[in-house]
C-alpha cells in the first residue's frame, strides 16, 4: 500500500519534496548565492521531470479521490519541463532578485496544485487543486513589489479569480445538490440536463473559461499579463493554461457527455468569441506581453476547436498543440524576458532594428512567432493543422471558415512584430542582449521543441495512444 | 531510374540552403554561387536522366504511364483511418515538373551569379534560392494533398523572403508582405478544400483519393456528391476551394494583386518565382487532381471562366503598363490564364483531354520563353538601372545577345510558327474551340494582344530612340556592355529551349489517362491565330519602332515613302484613338484602376475595418475590475438564458 | 409554515449569492469587495450544508466541502489583503477605480 502510495503519487511527492528543501534552504539560510540556488533548484525540477519517465502506473487513491495514469503522468511532465525552462529562462530577473526562495516556494505550490488539479477524480480535490494553483499566483504577480502595473495586476488577479471561483463553486453546489455525489465518474451518470444542473454546469464551464480566458471571461488576462514580471507572465500564459486544458479534455468535457449538443454549440460561441476578440485586440497591441496576451486567447480558441470535436483526435490535437504551443510561447518570452530584465523595454516599436544588433536572438523570437502564428515547418503549423482537422471532423464550415479566417488575421500581427525585427529601420536599436547560460539552454530547448515536435511523427502517435484509452 | 536519384533531386537545394544558411555569411561569401549553382546543375542533371528514364524505360506498363511511388513512410498516423504519409510520387506531370523546376533554377543561378555579384548578402540570397527550389521541387512530388500544402506554404515562405530580399526598400517590405497575406488568404480556401476532400473521401493520398472519387459505384463519391452547402454538393465545394488555393499562387483574378508587386524583388528571383515555377503552383495542383475535376463539371466551370477573365484582364492591363516587369507579370497571369482555362474546357481520357496535355505543354513550354523574357529584362535593367520603358531605347546595338534571345521569346509567347509557344498554344486554342466558343473568341482575342503588348515592349527596349543613344556620353555609360559571361550563357540556352521546346513530344507523354494522343497541327486553323499574332507584331511595328532618318531605311521604303508616311501619320492617329480613348481610357485605365483600387482596396478595407472595429470595441478592455467582473456575470447569464430557455 | 423546509434554506442562500455578487460588482472599497465575494462564498457553504442535511445525509461530503471552503477562503483573504496593502504602498488607494493603469 505505501509503495503504491509513494509511486502513484510520484511527481506530487517530488515537488512537495522540493518544497521542503526549499523551506529548509530557507531556514538554514547557508547558501548566500542566489545563482547556486536557481541552479540547484534547476537540476531538482529536471530530477522531478525524469521522474516521470519511470515506475508509471495505473491507480486510484484516497476512495478514487485522485486517479492517475500514463496520459495525466506525461501531461504533468510536460507541466514540469515547462516549469524548469522558465526557470532557466528567469535566471536573470531571479539572480539578483532577494526574495528567490520564496518565488520558487509560490511557483511549485502552484505546479503542486496543478498537479493535483490533473489528478483530480473529486469534484473537492479539483476545487482544492484550483485554489492551490491560482492563490499564489496572485502573489506572484505582485513580485515586483514597488512597481504599480505589478500590484494592480495582482489586485486584479486575485480578486476576479476569487469571484470566479465563488461562482464556480456556485455551480458546484448545486451539482452536488441535484446529484449527491462528487465523483466525476458517478456524477456523469448522474446529469440529466434539468434546468438547475444545466445552470450549475454553465457556471463550472465559467470558471473553467475564467482560467482559460475565453471570451467573455477573458478582461482579466492582458492586464494581469501586462503588469506581471515575464517570468510570471509566462508561466501564467503556458503552464497554467495547459494544466487548464488537460482538465479540461479529462474532467470538464466528459460531465457533458449527455449533453452533446449543448457542449457543442457553447464551444461553437465561446470558440467564435474568443479567436475574433482575442485577435481584433492584439493587432492593436504595442506591449508585446499585452500583446502575447491577446495572442494567447486566440490560441485558446483553436485548443478549444479541437476539444469541441470530441473524439480521441480531437484531444491528442489539443494537448499535441499546447505541446507545441509551450515550446514556441516560451521561446518568445524568453527573449522578451532578456529584453525586460536588461533594458527595461517591452514593446514592439522597441524591437525596431533588433536583428541588426541581436541577430540570434531575433531569429529566435521570430521562428517562436512563426511557429505561433502556424507558419511551415514549425511545429505551430502542424499543431494548429490537427486542431481544425479535428474540429473539421463534425462538418460544421462556419466554424472551420471562421477559425481559418482568424489564421490569416493572426498572422498579420505576428508578420508586423517580426518586420519589426528584420525590416524596420532604427537609429537607435536596443544594444546587444548578453544572455545568461541558463537563458542561451533554455532557448535552445525551445527552438528543439518548436522544430523538432513537428517532425517527430511518432509523438502525435504516441499522445494519441495515451489518450485513445 | 534508381530512387536515390529523386530523393537527391530536392535534398540538393536543401542541403546548400543549410550550408550556406548556416555558414554562409561567415565562411563561404565568396563561394556561395558556385556552391550553389553546382548542387542545382547536379539536381537538374538527375532529374533530366529521371525524365529519360521515366518516359523511355521504366515508365510505361501496357502502354500507359505510372504512378509511381517511388517512396513513401507513414510520418502520421493521424486518426484510424487517415494517415500523412511523406513520399515522393513520380508521374508524368511531376516529371516534367521536375525537368522544368531544376532546369529554371539552374538557369537562375548561373544568370545571378553575374547579376547579384558584389550584393553585400551574396550567400543569403543562394540560400533563399535554394530553399525555395527545395520546396518548390517537394511541392511537385508530393504524394498527398496534405503534404503539398506543406510545401505549398513552405513556399510562400521562401517567396516572402525572395521578394523581400532588398528589404532597405519599403516598397519590397510591403510587397513580399502582400504577397505573403494574399497567397495564405487563399491558401484558406486550399486548406479548407482539403479538409472537406479529405472528410468525404476519408484519406488524403492523391492515388486512393482519386480512385476513390473517381469510381461512380463509391459510396465516397455518392456521399460526397449528395450531401450539399447552399445547394452545391460539397465535392463542388471541396474542389472549388482547393481551385481558390491554386488561384491564390498562379495570381487569378482576384488574387492576382500580388504578382505586379512582387516584381519588387531581384529580376532572377521574378524569372524563378514568377515565370516558371511557383505560379504554375496552382495549375499544377488542378493538373495533379484533375481526374477529380473532371467528374465535376461546375468545378471545372469555374476554373475555365476564371481562367479565361484572368487571361484577357491580365492582355489588356499589360498594354497599359510602363513598368517592364510589371508588363511581363501580368503576361505571366495572363499565360497562367491560358492555362487554366485550358485544363477547364478539358475532360478526362482520350481526345477530350486535349486540354489537359495542351495545358501541360504551355506551362512547360511558357517556363522557357518566360524566364528567358525575365531574364533578359534583367539584363537589361542592369544596363539601364532603371524599370521603365521611357528610359530605354536603341539598346540592340549595345545588348545583341539579349536583343536576339528577347526577340525569340517574344515571337514564341506571340505563338508565331516555328517557335515553342505557337505549338503549345495552338492545341490550347483547338481544345477551347471544340468545347467552348467564347471562350476560344476570348483566347484567339486575347492571343493578339498578346503579342501586341509584348512586341510594344520589344520595341520600345530595343528600338525607338535610336539616336540617343548612339551619342559618346551614353557609350561611357554603357561600359560594363551587356554583362557576365554567366548572364548571357543562360540567355542563349533559354533561347534554344524557346525555340526547340515546342518540337518535344509532350503530346505522347502526359495525357490526362497515361495513353498517347494524337495531335496534328492544322493548317487551316492555324491561320487565324498566327494572323492574329502577326497582326499585333505590325501594330506595335508601327506604333512603337519610330522610323528614323537613317538613309538606308528610307531607301528601302522608296516610292512608298509619301503613301507610308501617311499610314504612319493615319496610323498614329489611329492608335491615339485605339489605345488613348478606348484601349486605355475606356478598357484599361478602369481595369486597372478597379485592379488597384478595388481589389487592392478591399484588402485595405479589411484591414481598416478591422482596425476600427478593434477601436470600437476597445472599451471592451476598460481597465476597471468590476466592468470585468460585469461583462463575466453577464456572460453566464446570457449562457444560461440560451440553453436554458431558449435550448429547450 | 410549521417547518423550514430545502426551499427555505436555498431561498436564503440564492439572496446571499445575489447580496454577494451585487456587493461585488458595485462597491469601490477593494476590501468590501472581497467581502462581498466571502457573501458568495458563505451562500455556497449554506447550499453545501442544506443539500447534505436534507437529501444526502447519509454521507458528509456536503460538510467537509464546506469545511475546505471556509479553510481555502481564509488563505485567499490573506493574500488577498496583503496584496491589497502592497497596492496601498504604491498607489495611496485602494479604490477599485483608481486601479486602471492598464486598459485597452
Amino acid at each position: 500500500m505505501n509503495s503504491e502510495f509513494l509511486i502513484l503519487m510520484k511527481q506530487e511527492m517530488g515537488v512537495t519534496l522540493i518544497l521542503f528543501i526549499l523551506l529548509f534552504l530557507k531556514i538554514w539560510d547557508g547558501i548566500k548565492e542566489n545563482g547556486i540556488l536557481l541552479h540547484l533548484i534547476n537540476v531538482l525540477l529536471l530530477l522531478n521531470f525524469l521522474l516521470g519517465f519511470v515506475l508509471n502506473q495505473n491507480g486510484e487513491l484516497f476512495n478514487g479521490m485522485f486517479a492517475t495514469n500514463s496520459l495525466r503522468v506525461m501531461e504533468k511532465s510536460v507541466l514540469n519541463l515547462g516549469t524548469l525552462i522558465i526557470s532557466l529562462q528567469a535566471y536573470d530577473y531571479l539572480k539578483s532578485h532577494k526574495h528567490l526562495l520564496e518565488f520558487f516556494m509560490l511557483l511549485l505550490s502552484t505546479l503542486l496544485g496543478m498537479f493535483f488539479m490533473i489528478s483530480s477524480n473529486n469534484l473537492l480535490m479539483f476545487y482544492l487543486g484550483i485554489e492551490l494553483s491560482s492563490i499564489p499566483l496572485a502573489a506572484m504577480a505582485n513580485f515586483d513589489m514597488d512597481k504599480i502595473k505589478s500590484s494592480e495586476a495582482a489586485v486584479k488577479m486575485i480578486l476576479s479569480s476569487a469571484f470566479a471561483s465563488a461562482l464556480m463553486l456556485f455551480g458546484i453546489s448545486f451539482l452536488y445538490g441535484t446529484s449527491g455525489t462528487l465523483n466525476f465518474q458517478e456524477l456523469v451518470s448522474l446529469i440529466t440536463g434539468s434546468p438547475l444542473q444545466v445552470f450549475a454546469l454553465l457556471l463550472v464551464f465559467s470558471g473553467f473559461a475564467f482560467k482559460l480566458s475565453a471570451v467573455p471571461f477573458h478582461l482579466w488576462t492582458a492586464d494581469v499579463y501586462e503588469g506581471a514580471p515575464v517570468a510570471v507572465t509566462s508561466y501564467l500564459s503556458v503552464i497554467s493554461k495547459a494544466a487548464i486544458v488537460f482538465v479540461t479534455l479529462s474532467s470538464l468535457a466528459p460531465l457533458f457527455s449527455h449533453l452533446n449538443e449543448m457542449w457543442y454549440h457553447l464551444l461553437f460561441v465561446t470558440i467564435i468569441l474568443t479567436i475574433t476578440l482575442g485577435n481584433i485586440f492584439a493587432i492593436r497591441q504595442d506591449n508585446i506581453k499585452r500583446f502575447l496576451a491577446f495572442s494567447s486567447i486566440s490560441q485558446v480558441g483553436f485548443i478549444l476547436l479541437g476539444i469541441s470535436s470530441g473524439t480521441a483526435t480531437g484531444a491528442t490535437s489539443a494537448i499535441y498543440f499546447l505541446v507545441v504551443y509551450i515550446f514556441s510561447n516560451l521561446g518568445a518570452f524568453g527573449v522578451i524576458a532578456l529584453l525586460s530584465s536588461q533594458t527595461g523595454k517591452e514593446n514592439i516599436s522597441d524591437l525596431k532594428g533588433f536583428y541588426q544588433t541581436n541577430p540570434l536572438m531575433g531569429w529566435v523570437l521570430a521562428i517562436s512567432l512563426f511557429s505561433l502564428g502556424g507558419i511551415p515547418p514549425t511545429a505551430g503549423f502542424f499543431g494548429k493543422m490537427f486542431l481544425v482537422t479535428a474540429g473539421a471532423a463534425k462538418g460544421n464550415y462556419v466554424l472551420i471558415t471562421i477559425a481559418a479566417l482568424n489564421m490569416v488575421i493572426s498572422l498579420y500581427y505576428y508578420l508586423r512584430v517580426v518586420k519589426a525585427i528584420f525590416m524596420d529601420k532604427n537609429e537607435t536599436p536596443v544594444e546587444p542582449l548578453r544572455g545568461s547560460l541558463s537563458l542561451r539552454l533554455a532557448l535552445l530547448i525551445c527552438m528543439i521543441g518548436v522544430v523538432g515536435t513537428g517532425f517527430a511523427g511518432g509523438f502525435f502517435e504516441h499522445i494519441y495512444q495515451l489518450a485513445a484509452k | 531510374m534508381s530512387s536515390l536519384n529523386i530523393v537527391l533531386i530536392p535534398l540538393l537545394p536543401l542541403a546548400v540552403f543549410l550550408l550556406l544558411g548556416l555558414f554562409g555569411r561567415k565562411y563561404l561569401s565568396k563561394f556561395a554561387g558556385v556552391i550553389a549553382t553546382f548542387s542545382v546543375a547536379v539536381a537538374a542533371f538527375l532529374s533530366l536522366s529521371t525524365a529519360y528514364s521515366y518516359f523511355f524505360i521504366t515508365g510505361k506498363t501496357e502502354g500507359v504511364y505510372q504512378k509511381l511511388e517511388v517512396m513513401k513512410f507513414t510520418w502520421l498516423q493521424f486518426a484510424p483511418n487517415i494517415s500523412i504519409d511523406m513520399g515522393m510520387l513520380i508521374d508524368p506531370i511531376s516529371v516534367m515538373m521536375l525537368v522544368v523546376v531544376t532546369f529554371v533554377s539552374l538557369m537562375v543561378h548561373v544568370f545571378s551569379l553575374g547579376y547579384m555579384k558584389g550584393e553585400a548578402r551574396y550567400a543569403t540570397y543562394y540560400a533563399y534560392l535554394g530553399l525555395f527550389t527545395f520546396s518548390m521541387l517537394g511541392l511537385v512530388l508530393s504524394t498527398n494533398i496534405f503534404q503539398i500544402y506543406m510545401f505549398w506554404e513552405l513556399v510562400g515562405v521562401s517567396s516572402f523572403l525572395l521578394i523581400g530580399y532588398y528589404f532597405e526598400k519599403p516598397s519590397a517590405v510591403a510587397a513580399s508582405k502582400k504577397a505573403f497575406i494574399v497567397t495564405r488568404f487563399a491558401d484558406l480556401g486550399f486548406l479548407i478544400g482539403i479538409l472537406i476532400l479529405g472528410f468525404n473521401a476519408e484519406t488524403l493520398d492523391f492515388g486512393t483519393l482519386i480512385q476513390r472519387l473517381t469510381d461512380p459505384t463509391s459510396t465516397y463519391l455518392q456521399g460526397s456528391v449528395a450531401s450539399s452547402f447552399l445547394g452545391i454538393s460539397s465535392l463542388t465545394w471541396g474542389l472549388v476551394m482547393v481551385f481558390l488555393g491554386g488561384a491564390g499562387k498562379s495570381a487569378m483574378f482576384p488574387f492576382h494583386i500580388w504578382l505586379p508587386d512582387a516584381m519588387e524583388g531581384p529580376t532572377p528571383v521574378s524569372a524563378l518565382i514568377h515565370a516558371a515555377t511557383m505560379v504554375v503552383a496552382g495549375v499544377y495542383l488542378v493538373a495533379r487532381l484533375f481526374p477529380v475535376f473532371s467528374f465535376d463539371v461546375a468545378a471545372l466551370d469555374v476554373v475555365t471562366y476564371v481562367g479565361a477573365f484572368s487571361a484577357i484582364l491580365a492582355a489588356v492591363i499589360a498594354c497599359t503598363q510602363t513598368d517592364i516587369k510589371r508588363v511581363l507579370a501580368y503576361s505571366t497571369m495572363s499565360q497562367i490564364g491560358y492555362m487554366m482555362f485550358s485544363l477547364g474546357v478539358s475532360r478526362y481520357g482520350g481526345e477530350h483531354g486535349l486540354g489537359y496535355m495542351a495545358s501541360m505543354f504551355h506551362l512547360f513550354t511558357h517556363a522557357f520563353f518566360k524566364s528567358l523574357l525575365f531574364l533578359g529584362a534583367g539584363a537589361v535593367i542592369h544596363m539601364v538601372h532603371s524599370n521603365e520603358m521611357s528610359d530605354m531605347g536603341g539598346l540592340r546595338k549595345s545588348m545583341p545577345i539579349t536583343h536576339i534571345t528577347f526577340l525569340i521569346a517574344c515571337l514564341a509567347i506571340a505563338g508565331v510558327p516555328p517557335f515553342a509557344g505557337f505549338f503549345s498554344k495552338e492545341e490550347i486554342l483547338l481544345a477551347a474551340f471544340h468545347s467552348n466558343k467564347l471562350i476560344y473568341v476570348l483566347a484567339l482575342f486575347t492571343s493578339g494582344l498578346t503579342a501586341f503588348y509584348m512586341f510594344r515592349l520589344y520595341f520600345s527596349i530595343f528600338w525607338s530612340k535610336e539616336t540617343q543613344h548612339t551619342t559618346d556620353a551614353h557609350h561611357d555609360e554603357h561600359d560594363h556592355g551587356e554583362g557576365t559571361l554567366s548572364m548571357k550563357i543562360p540567355l542563349i540556352i533559354l533561347g534554344i529551349c524557346a525555340i526547340s521546346s515546342g518540337f518535344v513530344p509532350i503530346a505522347s507523354w502526359i495525357t490526362s489517362d497515361g495513353l498517347p494522343l494524337e495531335t496534328h497541327i492544322d493548317m487551316a486553323f492555324s491561320v487565324a491565330p498566327v494572323a492574329l499574332g502577326l497582326g499585333g507584331i505590325l501594330l506595335a511595328l508601327f506604333l512603337y519602332k519610330k522610323a528614323n532618318p537613317r538613309p538606308d531605311t528610307i531607301a528601302t521604303s522608296m516610292g512608298g515613302f509619301y503613301r507610308a508616311a501617311h499610314r504612319k501619320f493615319y496610323m498614329d492617329e489611329l492608335y491615339l484613338f485605339i489605345t488613348k480613348k478606348i484601349i486605355i481610357k475606356l478598357v484599361g485605365r478602369p481595369a486597372a484602376w478597379i485592379d488597384k483600387n478595388i481589389v487592392d482596396g478591399f484588402m485595405n478595407f479589411i484591414a481598416a475595418v478591422t482596425a476600427l472595429f478593434s477601436e470600437l470595441i476597445k472599451g471592451l478592455q476598460s481597465g476597471k475590475l468590476q466592468q470585468y467582473a460585469a461583462y463575466y456575470f453577464a456572460g453566464v447569464l446570457c449562457f444560461v438564458l440560451l440553453f436554458i430557455y431558449l435550448w429547450h | 409554515m410549521n417547518e423550514i423546509g430545502l426551499t427555505h434554506i436555498l431561498f436564503v442562500s440564492t439572496m446571499l449569492f445575489f447580496i454577494g455578487v451585487y456587493g461585488f460588482l458595485t462597491r469601490k472599497n477593494m476590501i468590501t469587495m472581497l467581502m462581498a465575494v466571502e457573501l458568495i462564498l458563505n451562500s455556497v457553504n449554506i447550499n453545501f450544508i442544506a443539500f447534505n442535511k436534507y437529501l444526502y445525509g447519509d454521507k458528509l461530503d456536503g460538510l467537509f466541502f464546506t469545511i475546505f471552503i471556509i479553510t481555502i477562503a481564509a488563505a485567499e483573504a490573506a493574500v488577498a489583503i496583503a496584496i491589497i496593502i502592497n497596492l496601498y504602498r504604491n498607489l495611496k488607494s485602494i479604490d477599485v477605480d483608481d486601479a486602471d493603469i492598464m486598459k485597452f
